[in-house]
């Protein structure tokens, strides 16, 4: 099997599978307990205005109506209205998502930008005081929730020494013309700094934990003691021959992250205010908000697929060795 | 879910050994030596010593910390299982949601299980719970919270929707009947003469206290910290603590601060007229869109947007306008607009469609005057309806209603611009982070700051952090630990804290619709076992009013009934209560029963 058959195979597995996500989200949230409607639908409602309400979100069809619809609107990326605010979910979902694709993508790029070599510096002093240092400071970090982690950064940052802010992502008050703006502006970044930091300090063990072990691996394959031999310096053969074979499982890990993050940290952006996607994914299901909860979960499904799909068309780029058949 | 059933089936087996254990045959004699008074060591007055049992003066047998009389404690031969009663069962959201009053349910369902019978704590996220008691009828108890709004200063919302039997589709969820209460509470709303209209709401509070649909257990107080050294002219309002309208309205800077940036833990829920659904909403709302009245700092209806209210007769309110008063946009307010407002809300199914029903009319009699006319006198709607109803520019909303929204209900309309004539013009807001409001400088209650930043900080911890450094001025909601809140106030010489009795409770509901909480005697029993002075001072911290079974808060002093007594927390007043209403107790195991001829409704 070529390239091309393997990728269209796997574009019809992500498509199929996609819808089954849909599916199952579907029916999940109607078999979870509590009436959807129950925000709007209380102070002194008569029947009849609340079965109005319920018509207006097209809660008085029969299920299998209110599944087609939601079929062939998912066709067209039209997510619905939601439950509680009654606007189009996309546009709920749209603002968050671009918050949270900016602190978890600086949260992963960093975690990655200092995990992969700090593992690779591990792997190199095996056996030294510095690599078992390394390894539990890896553990630990791994092991230290993000709220604690994240309080901790607020308290001694924030408010004892009071470099940065403690949460939200602009000072009060402040308007901007459009995202691109905001993204860019110092107060933004001013903002960003401790929560990515947070993450960050989260996330770096894996890839460094990740490298490390998979260093120790090629270390042992006679081209790094061939390098070695020619005369090759420390840092040069770590660099460029060990480290870059050593890179594959990492960048899967690195791609199903990336999926991941985008989901964002429920915690994360509580601690620090953050309107994000996770902050909205949890808000949603707590409030039967179904439109709104399917969809951040659809979304978050979604890229997961497709990270995953990239990882395995990179691995076959970067190993000639693997074949798709 | 927490199941305590098992717990209490062991109990009654150790008390059935003990029994057993001092004859072959469980006789009268054997029960009364077998258990000792009230050694659950809770210090509750109830060890069948000291206080009176409803025997009848004919031979007692000692229970588990309460006496019956001999003839209440019948052989298993003799009961019938249409008597039995089934597991009790306490909704109450999880421990995570609202970990207090988890807590409380777990404890008083303990207290209940002791009259022998089983119980459990059930719990549920909050729109679960909503489904199953306002929609549904199978359900026991359910922990429910009413919180205080403007419209709740006056009594009438919660006596009238939580009490009259024509509720039940609504906030009378425990279908409670009693003809006199709804005879009362009617007469109440058309009384003219204040004084006799309090006296009214008293009574009715007497009937409720009486046969108890409810327990009520506290007013809570609502919280409030902030900047004393940037910030003065923070009101107390009674009954709503100090986030209100009247504050917002009479903050000053102390200093060149201009914006004043507020706290809340959740997200606003809509920037709609029609719509105010969550806590959060109330303030930006009335910033926003004028309404025709306001409370005072008692608590009463005082014309805000309205110059007078002028009753021309019992069912004809003629209320003149502020007149040359503008919009957000520059275009003037007119009686049309009033008019408009309030149609609204009579022709589609809003939240404040309810006060006004008894509106049979509206006529705008001139540019600036509009006048009322009611099916009967209804003396609630200056603050039921126009303290609450939104006065919105009939010009913008025509060209909504009539070629915009796309499902027929304007409370679903989000307008992009919210335009009112409020003291505060909306800015931006940006979802999940900020709303923005400046100053209407044309408003004819000019506000004495620039700007109002209603920031979400959903983490208690970092709200504290950002008061404490001065990033907020004032946090709304807060809803941590009381406690760690106070010695952070104290320990900061800029903040300060305002707690305030609120109008909204807590309290435990019983489906009166279901056996047995169908007997008074039951739900007057029920009563007994709220150890109210442990739940308010230990559970609660202390951070509310012990309340007597009352829909009005001691807040509202006026209205409140000061005379209605306490239910004593006792196993024994339990107990006779239960007697006096001819339950028995199985001889075998100490389970409660239902009387043999009052087992259905």
């Amino acid at each position: 099997m070529g390239l091309k058959e393997f990728v269209t195979r796997r574009i019809i597995q992500i498509v199929v599978l996609y819808f089954a996500i849909a599916t199952m989200l579907f029916f999940l949230f109607r078999a979870a307990p509590g009436d959807p409607l129950a925000a709007y639908i209380g102070t002194g409602f008569t029947q009849e205005q609340a079965a109005q309400i319920r018509a207006t979100f097209g809660l008085d069809q029969p299920i299998h109506v209110q599944y087609w619809k939601y079929m062939t609107n998912l066709v067209t990326f039209n997510f619905g209205l939601s439950y509680i605010t009654g606007d189009p979910v996309w546009e709920i979902i749209q603002t968050r998502f671009w918050n949270t694709l900016v602190l978890m993508g600086t949260s992963v790029g960093l975690a990655y930008l200092i995990g992969v070599p700090f593992g690779a510096y591990l792997a190199w002093n095996r056996g030294t005081k510095r690599e078992r240092f390394g390894v539990v400071f890896a553990l630990i970090s791994r092991s230290a929730p993000v709220f604690w982690t994240g309080l901790l950064g607020i308290w001694l940052f924030s408010f004892k020494l009071g470099w940065l802010p403690a949460g939200s992502m602009s000072q009060p008050g402040v308007t901007y013309s459009s995202k691109l703006a905001q993204f860019t502006s110092p107060d933004f970044l001013r903002h960003l700094i401790l929560p990515a930091l947070i993450q960050a300090f989260y996330f770096y063990s894996l890839p460094a934990l990740l490298m490390r072990n998979s260093m120790l691996e090629v270390m042992n394959e006679d081209f790094v003691d061939f390098a070695e031999l020619k005369g090759i310096s420390d840092f040069s053969v770590m660099l460029k021959h060990a480290a870059r074979n050593a890179l594959l499982p990492i960048v899967t890990a690195f791609a199903v992250a990336a999926g991941f993050a985008v989901g964002g940290s429920v915690v994360l952006e509580t601690v620090f205010a953050w309107p994000g996607l996770g902050r909205e994914m949890v808000r949603a299901v707590i409030a039967n908000d179904y439109p709104v909860a399917q969809a951040t979960f659809l979304i978050l499904a979604g890229l997961v697929l497709i990270a995953n799909f990239l990882a395995d068309l990179a691995y076959g780029y970067l190993d000639p060795r693997i074949t798709y058949d | 879910m927490t199941d305590q059933r098992s717990d209490n089936r062991i109990q009654r087996r150790n008390f059935l050994k003990k029994a057993g254990g001092a004859g072959a045959t469980v006789t009268l004699a054997s029960f009364a030596g077998c258990a000792g008074g009230d050694d659950d060591g809770d210090g509750e007055g109830g060890d069948g010593d000291t206080e009176t049992v409803a025997s009848g003066g004919s031979e007692t047998v000692q229970m588990e910390g309460f006496k019956v009389p001999a003839e209440s404690v019948l052989p298993q031969s003799e009961l019938d299982d249409a008597q039995a009663i089934p597991e009790l069962s306490l909704i109450v959201n999880p421990p995570k949601a609202q970990p207090d009053d988890h807590e409380t349910s777990m404890f008083v369902t303990k207290e209940i299980a002791k009259l022998g019978l089983d119980t459990t704590v059930e719990t549920m996220t909050w729109p679960a719970q909503s489904s199953a008691v306002w929609d549904g009828t199978d359900w026991d108890m359910t922990f429910w919270q009413m919180v205080g709004r403007p419209s709740r200063l006056d009594p009438d919302e919660f006596s009238v929707q939580m009490g009259h039997s024509s509720f039940q589709e609504g906030y009378n969820y425990y279908f409670w009947e009693d003809d006199e209460y709804d005879q009362k509470v009617m007469a109440q709303r058309e009384e003219l003469d204040q004084a006799a209209r309090e006296q009214l709401i008293k009574e009715c509070q007497q009937i409720f206290h009486d046969r108890g649909p409810s327990t009520f257990l506290m007013y809570p107080n609502k919280t409030i910290p902030w900047n004393s050294e940037r910030w003065e002219g923070v009101v107390e309002l009674n009954g709503m603590g100090a986030v209100n309208m009247l504050t917002f309205s009479n903050m000053k800077p102390t200093g060149d601060r201009t914006e004043l940036n507020i706290a809340y833990d959740q997200e606003l829920q809509a920037l709609n007229p029609f719509d105010q659904s969550g806590e959060i909403d109330m303030i930006q709302h009335r910033m926003i869109w004028d309404r025709l009245a306001w409370p005072n700092e008692s608590a009463l209806p005082e014309p805000r947007l309205a110059e007078e209210f002028n009753w021309k007769d019992n069912t004809t309110l003629e209320v003149p306008i502020k007149q040359g008063h503008t919009f957000h946009d520059g275009e003037e307010l007119t009686a049309e607009d009033v008019k408009y407002s309030y149609d609204i809300h009579r022709n589609y199914s809003t939240y404040f469609s309810g006060p006004v029903k008894p509106v049979n009319e509206i006529t705008v009699v001139d540019d600036y005057t509009v006048e009322f006319s009611f099916d009967y006198h209804y003396a609630p709607f200056p603050m039921a309806a126009m303290g609450r109803i939104a006065i919105i520019p009939k010009h913008k909303w025509t060209d909504i209603i009539e070629n915009r929204m796309e499902v027929e209900n304007p409370m679903l309309y989000q307008e992009d611009t919210p335009l009112g004539s409020g003291p505060m013009e909306f800015v931006h807001w940006n979802a999940s982070e900020e709303v923005r409001l400046e100053r209407f400088d044309d408003h004819f209650d000019p506000i004495a700051y620039e700007a109002r930043n209603s920031r979400i900080i959903p983490s208690v911890q970092t709200m504290l952090t950002q008061l404490e450094n001065g990033t907020l001025d004032m946090l709304a909601n807060y809803r941590g630990n009381k406690d760690v809140l106070q010695d952070r106030v104290e320990a900061n010489d800029s903040l300060s804290m305002a707690a305030t009795t609120t109008v909204g409770f807590k309290q435990i509901s019983y489906n009166n619709d279901r056996p047995p909480f169908h007997i008074d005697g039951f739900r007057r029993a029920m009563n007994h076992r709220f150890d109210k002075d442990t739940i308010v001072n230990d559970i609660y911290g202390g951070w509310g009013s012990i309340a007597p079974n009352s829909l009005v808060s001691s807040a509202l002093k006026s209205w409140h009934n000061d005379e209605l007594e306490r239910h004593e927390f006792s196993l024994q007043a339990a107990a006779n209560e239960l007697i006096e209403a001819g339950f028995v107790w199985d001889e075998s195991d100490g389970m409660l029963y239902m009387p043999a001829d009052n087992t259905e409704l």
